[in-house]
């Protein structure tokens, strides 16, 4: 099953996505098309979010960082930070450097503590596409990626909604492609990932439990691309979702 | 309305600790000063429900004022920023201590019961905090020490992010907090705030 959160008629729901991703049921068994959704970010409330940066090799390399950390590099993010898909997200006029950043999102089901690798992707419920948008001129070495880079607000598309994790066999064998105006810009696999999503489950459980609709955003693989304010950018995971966003000016 | 959302703290916000650390801002990783505020994020999930447990080495107990968020702070002037504040409580933030700023603390910060929090009361910056363990007074900070006050801080994170009504802010940690270890009752104090208590326990072997 897939589940979309929209805004309908004054209220925010939770709609399953039917008709071969044309339709959206709503809670009261009515059914609307997808094309006049008005869709919200797929993210609960006071849900903690991480995110994982420098976690494909490749990006790695292009960025010249060594191709694995000693430690993960893990921050979080904030609800202010989301947009739903077919949003928009300012882009800053000063922000040159801005660059989509296509990523798998895994949704936890169960809390989670202290998880073994082995047995983590029982506690991820499901999946859903990212664009975890960075602005290189922002960056600051304190706490880095900072959050006047990463915690902007409305520069996280997400969406468009939740496949069941029972709908993705292997986590680790999916492309993942980003494309600006039509071009492809990044084209890489979640194959390529230093640690997977049971890897990550695990390495967070053993911080902190992990609670039902927190998210992991793993990360990005390679392909830099800087955009404009105009662009209208695609963020596609094969089996999961196809993610667009309008950058506007700001 | 009590929290509903995310939990934003922001660190290198005390003077002193700034001045100590000056020299090494200009070297690698770091270097040049920070400009913008430098923010960590806490998950729901780290707010203590009873006692502590402190892994050896000990925690690092920092006191703060955890401001309740009431309304939506983009783009508000530091003039301003006070409207958007619903309450305050005492807060006792707990972390691995470490001696970087350079990457996101979330192996130090977010683990279960990482932050304690008092009882919220009407929005007012007490002149400080004190911290006992065992009702000895074992830290005490005055809140002038921050770099941004607290208005100034909510408006210059304005900015660029959007606090949200029910999101906590967390505002600055000293930069002297003292480690603590198991065993003791911790008391956060300050003038006109409910006081906080916490048992800190060791990690059973």
């Amino acid at each position: 099953m897939k589940r979309a959160r929209i805004f309908h008629r004054g209220c925010d729901v939770w709609a399953e996505v039917v008709d071969g991703d044309s339709g959206l049921r709503l809670p009261n068994g009515q059914v609307i098309a997808a094309s006049d959704a008005h869709w919200l970010p797929p993210v609960q409330r006071g849900a903690a979010v991480y995110a994982l940066g420098l976690n494909y090799a490749d990006h790695n390399k292009e960025l010249g960082f060594a191709p694995k950390l000693a430690t993960p590099l893990v921050f979080m993010k904030g609800d202010n930070c989301f947009v739903g898909h077919d949003g928009d997200t300012p882009r800053p006029a000063d922000g040159n450097q801005m660059h989509p950043e296509c990523e798998l999102v895994a949704v936890i089901g169960k809390p989670a503590r202290n998880v073994a690798e082995a047995d983590a992707l029982g506690y991820v419920s499901g999946y859903t596409v990212a664009n975890d948008y960075a602005i290189r001129e922002y960056l600051e070495n304190y706490y880095r990626p900072n959050a006047r880079v990463k915690n902007r607000d409305a520069t996280t598309p997400i969406g468009p909604w939740i496949v069941d994790a029972s709908h993705v066999a292997d986590p680790q064998a999916l492309r993942l492609t980003t494309s600006v105006n039509g071009d492809v810009v990044q084209d890489g696999s979640t194959a390529d990932m230093i640690l997977s999503v049971a890897g990550l489950v695990s390495y967070l459980s053993l911080v902190t439990t992990l609670m039902p609709g927190d998210m992991i955003l793993t990360g990005t693989p390679q392909g830099v691309h800087f955009c404009a304010a105009g662009d209208t950018v695609f963020c596609e995971i094969e089996g999961v979702g196809r993610l667009v966003n309008h950058l506007v000016p700001a | 309305m009590t929290i509903a959302g995310n939990i934003y703290g922001v660190v290198l916000n005390d003077a002193p600790e700034r001045e100590a650390l000056a020299a090494q801002f200009d070297d690698k990783p770091y270097a040049k000063p920070p400009v913008a505020p430098v923010v960590y994020m806490k998950p729901l999930a780290s707010i203590a429900h009873g006692p502590v447990a402190v892994p050896d080495g000990g925690l690092t107990a920092a006191t703060t004022l955890a401001v309740l968020i009431a309304r939506d702070t983009r783009g508000v002037s530091a003039d301003e920023a006070n409207n958007c504040i619903g309450a305050v409580a005492l807060a006792l933030d707990l972390s691995v201590t470490s001696d970087s700023y350079y990457r996101p603390a979330v192996a130090q910060k977010n683990a279960d019961d990482r932050l304690a929090l008092g009882g919220f009361t009407d929005l007012r910056v007490p002149p400080s905090i004190r911290l006992l363990a065992d009702g000895t007074c074992i830290h005490e900070w005055s809140l002038d020490r921050l770099v941004r006050p607290v208005a100034t801080l909510i408006a210059d994170l304005g900015a660029f992010m959007t606090l949200k009504a029910g999101d906590v802010l967390l505002v600055g940690l000293p930069g002297d907090a003292p480690t603590v270890t198991g065993g003791a009752i911790l008391r956060v104090e300050a003038d006109g705030i409910p006081p906080l208590e916490v048992a800190m326990r060791e990690i059973a072997a």
